[in-house]
């Protein structure tokens, strides 16, 4: 997992808006593209890697890091465990033949309907704020934030 | 060595609808904290995104302003990180489908010429909302009212070579979305803001450099003077022998210092995906065909109609077209006193200067274009003169009246009762002998020009009023009698 | 009166045998009485009951009765309660009041259904066995040693010990069907789009849906018709016509054609829980069904696939719990970053975490194709499945759960275990199909379901077939021993 962590330019494909650094050309690519035979490659190389992975402990505090979760030290062992478990699971997918299949996000194969462009709500700030563990003159208030 | 400089911006515009992206909530600026987010804008557990119409009519314009392909279905995506400003944890936005595809801006350059900006795409997100930074009892202030305001992002290619040309392009985007009505343009409120990717290359060399991200710049001026600072940051550092980081920076325009935020990049991996609340939206041929019949002049258009309608000159068309707002008020100006190259020498000359000094824009202009085109008038019927003119508009713009009201209770009307001026010229002859006897004695080819030392005189005698040119009539007339 | 059907309940009201209040205080006196027992209770709202149940009987008195005017009923409390606490069975959200309500909450109030409570579940309603609830687990009213599954646990074992005549429940991967199972009842997961999820919290939103837990199929159909709507404020929502599902239930079965999937009856599936179902299956055809057995080839990746997709929507549907606007925050954060992490450490259970950490890396930088995309393509291998059944039949059936009811503590230390738990269910949720679970007989003294998938929009004929096994068998009417 680290190594692939690492791997820049594999990481480029869906990192957003951002220009690489070769090409100032941002790697937004065209969806659902079949794969074509130097990418194919490539995913099985990723394929055959992933299938030895075994998640440890400097995985799990990047991972915890990335979902802002506390893991006690404690049992930081046993979590990386039960994920190694899980993705075992899963790491069946890789078995599966995908070629020219289309990812699906919905069950259903519907569009999204749009609404007017009409304001609906009114204020109701008291009410939230009623809820919120800190706030003052109105604001939600949070350990200092620094840019 | 001869470096050369390459730029390519990420252009944020709050777009003008009257409600959010995903909800029912005023995105109106200025409110109370707080008071403008709702349920979901709060991200609140159970609440569910509705994107809204007008989101998506905005930015089939501005697609169909730079001639770029409409994305026949666009697809929302979560952008996942945390900050106290994004309520989600995600930002909703696009990625492999934006709404509009490749197009080009073509921008005007000062030695005259042109040069067409390429646009990668552009994508609809929603806005984050504010982290007020200001102390409370050591903690900082989170304000959500902007949270979920429509954005779009415009992303360029790295066609810019140069500072100016980088100011260009952006004044040229903040034109078009004027003109289209899309954004409000306001600047200081943060309707639009610039990333600006900046890299430096050998001249001739064919690669580009390692390039770095300046965030969130919203004054031309600001990102003029941070892209001067840092092509010559790179461009010392690679001459020491160093290297370019890849990172994101931040400038700060009033201390004029930028630094690095390079601390913040390293932890970030998006991890984009579908939004999985929300489907794929479709839009069809009908929907990008209504769009296009109803869209407003471009400033490019307006600027051409400006030289062939009013005969102005294609510098002045392009400084009057830029700005809908400013056009307008141009042409309302020419239509109330009939003289166009007036109009635009009064609008870019004393309207201009007197905005900039109160940093206020055209809309909110004390005097509005029915008034100036009311005083411009005055100064073609010659009831004033264009000295009386600018003292009048500074009445104006005071709010003492329209012209003829402060014409009248000033008593600035221009004197032009030919016997009452024959007079004043007598007195004025007959209390000046030496310059006279001068005049008599100069040779007739510089005697024109030494009529000019009656003048002031004159002009003292009338407090500034007598119509100039009827008095240089008189003058000449009564000097040569006296030869 | 606890012995009563809804249907039963509706007719006794209107006939005025019992009025609203006296069936409200009836149950909430059981509840009082009986719930220390199965823990399936977080909040019980009595005092709203009993207005409600006051103003149904004033509706009922003038005759202007909406449909389910005057019937009890519990919520999970996953949906959004205006006032009253909503915890989704977390620490998170243990001082979280809504100031607004689910639209499914809203359609039952403007139903004239009167809100007994809040029910117990998996905590953000992950999990098969109610163990992961911050509330304690909730007990199998037919074996107070054993699981009632989940995660709409507390749905079940409240309608199966008779501390509600229905409950609300939701179905991501299963968890309406497996609890209806284990517990004896019915229980209908509709088609994704069929039931709004406004202000219901989202655990993974292109899985999710909401359904009830009855005891009888014509129940189902009751409930189904308040709980069904098209709701312009969720997206996914879809604008179809609102049929009336007790229309069809007296349909005759002739000529049904069932499809029984070889790949439901392989290993691991508990042989006399398969004896029941094929039982049942039988039963289908006396009554004039023609079964056949049928391929979903790709069933085996059905639950590979869910452990991506649903741990990948949750990691991001809940990254708004950070201790900000609502909700848990820890005690004295020494700057924001220590803020998110200790409020969503000690805010969530150890279940909630391993999901979010799963989809996390499942989405991260350089995994995405391998595995997200990968699973939303194997997503739609697994609906392709069920399109080309359904050229050929009309229900599909099979076990719901692989075993009766198991023992707390049996698979909670092994994730993957549990996981397979929902095996047989989790494809129909990743292909958005309406799934039910209806109770075939008893192991061991313990329920089994049998399990009934229909096509898009095909409640109608999945009720309409439970309640025809209904009228001609009495395994629904079994109920749990020592209930009281």
């Amino acid at each position: 997992m680290n190594e692939l962590y690492q791997r820049q330019g594999f990481r480029a494909r869906r990192k957003y808006g951002n220009f690489s650094a070769l090409n100032h050309k941002s790697p937004r690519n065209t969806p659902f593209k079949r794969k074509t035979g130097p990418k194919r490659r490539f995913t099985q190389w990723v394929q055959a890697l992933i299938s030895e992975i075994k998640v440890d402990r400097s995985d799990i505090a990047k991972l915890a890091e990335l979902a802002r979760i506390e893991i006690a030290e404690t049992t930081v062992d046993e979590v990386a465990k039960s994920i190694t478990d899980v993705l075992a699971l899963v790491d069946q997918l890789q078995a599966a033949d995908t070629d020219g299949i289309a990812p699906m996000a919905h069950p259903l194969d519907a569009t999204q309907r749009l609404r007017a462009d009409v304001v609906t709500e009114t204020n109701r700030r008291e009410e939230f704020q009623a809820l919120a563990p800190a706030a003052e003159q109105g604001l939600f208030l949070v350990p200092k934030v620094i840019d | 060595m001869e470096w050369e400089t390459v730029i390519g911006l990420e252009v944020h515009v709050q777009l003008a609808t009257t409600s959010k992206i995903f909800s029912g909530a005023s995105t109106a600026f200025g409110a109370e904290p707080n008071t403008q987010a709702c349920a979901i804008d709060l991200a609140m557990p159970g609440t569910l995104p509705v994107p809204n119409e007008q989101a998506f009519r905005y930015a089939v314009m501005f697609g169909l302003a730079i001639e770029a392909d409409i994305g026949k279905r666009s697809v929302f995506e979560r952008k996942n990180y945390f900050y106290p400003d994004l309520p989600k944890g995600y930002q909703t936005t696009q990625l492999e489908s934006p709404i509009v595809g490749p197009g080009h801006v073509e921008i005007q350059l000062a030695d005259g010429r042109t040069k067409s900006i390429r646009i990668h795409h552009a994508h609809l997100e929603e806005d984050a909302g504010k982290s007020l930074h200001e102390d409370f009892h050591g903690m900082s202030g989170i304000d959500l009212n902007r949270a979920g305001t429509p954005l779009i992002e415009i992303v360029s290619e790295p066609d810019m070579r140069s500072a100016e040309e980088a100011v260009a392009f952006a004044r040229k985007l903040h034109s078009i979305v004027t003109s289209l009505g899309i954004c409000d343009g306001e600047m200081s409120q943060g309707s639009m803001r610039f990333d600006v990717n900046i890299s430096v290359r050998p001249k001739g060399a064919e690669e580009f450099g390692t390039r770095t991200e300046t965030k969130n710049l919203n004054s031309f001026k600001f990102m003029e003077d941070c892209i001067a600072l840092e092509v010559e940051r790179q461009i010392d550092l690679i001459e020491d022998g160093g290297r370019v980081i890849q990172e994101t920076r931040l400038y700060n325009g009033d201390t004029k210092v930028a630094r690095s935020m390079r601390s913040k990049e390293e932890a970030n991996d998006y991890r984009y995906f579908p939004c999985p609340d929300l489907l794929p939206v479709d839009i069809d041929d009908d929907f990008i065909e209504a769009v296009r019949q109803q869209l407003p002049e471009l400033p490019d258009a307006r600027q051409q109609r400006f030289v062939e309608k009013y005969k102005l000159s294609d510098y002045d068309a392009g400084m009057l077209a830029a700005d809908a707002a400013t056009s307008h008020f141009f042409e309302t100006t020419t239509q109330t006193c009939g003289d166009a190259k007036l109009a635009a020498n009064w609008v870019m000359g004393e309207v201009s200067a007197h905005l900039n000094a109160e940093e206020k824009r055209i809309t909110s202009s004390p005097v509005n274009a029915e008034m100036l085109g009311g005083l411009i008038a005055r100064i073609k019927d010659n009831t004033i003169s264009n000295k009386i003119a600018k003292q009048v508009f500074e009445a104006m713009w005071q709010g003492e009246g329209d012209a003829d009201t402060i014409i009248e209770a000033k008593g600035l009307k221009q004197m032009s009762d030919t016997g009452e001026l024959e007079k004043i010229v007598d007195d004025v002859i007959a209390a000046n002998q030496a310059m006279l006897d001068d005049w008599l004695a100069s040779e007739p080819d510089k005697r024109k020009k030494k009529m000019g030392g009656f003048m002031g005189p004159i002009m003292k005698a009338t407090k500034g009023q007598a119509n100039p040119g009827l008095v240089n009539q008189i003058l000449a007339k009564k000097l040569n009698s006296k030869l | 009166m606890h012995n009563l059907t809804i249907a039963e309940l509706i007719h006794g009201l209107r006939n005025q045998e019992f009025s609203s209040v006296e069936l409200t205080r009836h149950y909430l006196d059981r509840i009082a009485r009986l719930d220390s027992r199965y823990n399936s209770y977080i909040t019980v709202t009595e005092d709203i009951a009993l207005a409600q149940a006051k103003a149904a009987d004033e509706r009922l008195a003038t005759g202007d009765a909406p449909a389910l005017c005057g019937v009890p009923i519990a919520h999970k409390d996953i949906f959004c309660t205006n006032g009253i606490r909503t915890s989704c069975g977390s620490k998170m959200l243990d001082n979280f009041i809504p100031p607004y309500d689910a639209t499914v909450v809203e359609n039952y109030r403007n139903a004239g259904a009167v809100m007994l409570g809040k029910v117990n579940m998996d905590e953000f309603a992950m999990g098969s066995s109610n163990e992961s609830s911050f509330y304690g687990p909730v007990k199998n009213p037919w074996n107070t040693n054993c699981v009632p599954g989940g995660s709409s646990g507390g749905s079940a074992a409240a309608v199966a010990a008779h501390l509600a005549p229905a409950a609300t429940a939701t179905d991501t991967g299963g968890s309406i069907r497996q609890p209806a199972s284990l517990c004896g009842l019915t229980g209908l997961k509709p088609t994704y789009g069929r039931v709004s999820r406004w202000g219901m919290i989202a655990f993974a939103s292109s899985l999710d849906q909401g359904g009830p837990i009855t005891r009888t199929a014509e129940d189902a159909a009751i409930m189904l018709n308040t709980m069904a709507s098209f709701d312009d404020k969720d997206s996914t929502c879809v604008d179809q016509p609102l049929e009336d599902y007790t229309a069809t239930l007296n349909d005759s079965l002739q000529g049904l054609r069932i499809g029984v999937p070889k790949e439901y009856f392989g290993e691991g599936l508990d042989p006399q829980t398969a004896e029941r179902v094929q039982a049942a299956i039988q039963e289908f055809e006396k009554l004039g069904a023609e079964v056949k057995e049928i391929s979903l080839p790709h069933t085996d990746l059905s639950v590979p696939a869910y452990y991506v997709i649903a741990p990948a929507e949750c990691s991001a549907n809940l990254s708004r719990f950070d201790g900000v606007r609502y909700g848990y925050r820890c005690e004295d954060p020494k700057d924001l970053n220590d803020l998110y992490k200790r409020s969503r450490g000690e805010g969530f259970g150890e279940e909630v975490k391993r999901r979010i950490l799963v989809g996390s890396y499942a989405l991260s930088a350089g995994y995405y194709d391998a595995y997200y995309r990968k699973a939303q393509q194997v997503r739609r291998l697994i609906k392709q499945d069920f399109v080309d059944a359904f050229n050929d039949v009309d229900v599909v059936m099979g076990p719901t759960a692989t075993s009766p009811a198991f023992e707390f503590g049996a698979k909670s230390s092994d994730p993957v275990a549990m996981y397979l738990e929902d095996i047989y269910t989790i494809a129909t949720n990743l292909a958005g199909l309406p799934g039910m679970s209806i109770p075939c007989g008893l192991v061991d003294g313990k329920p089994v379901g049998l399990q009934l998938i229909g096509n898009f929009f095909a409640e109608g004929k999945l009720l309409n077939a439970a309640h025809q096994f209904q009228q001609v068998t009495d395994h629904h009417q079994q109920t749990a021993p020592d209930i009281d």
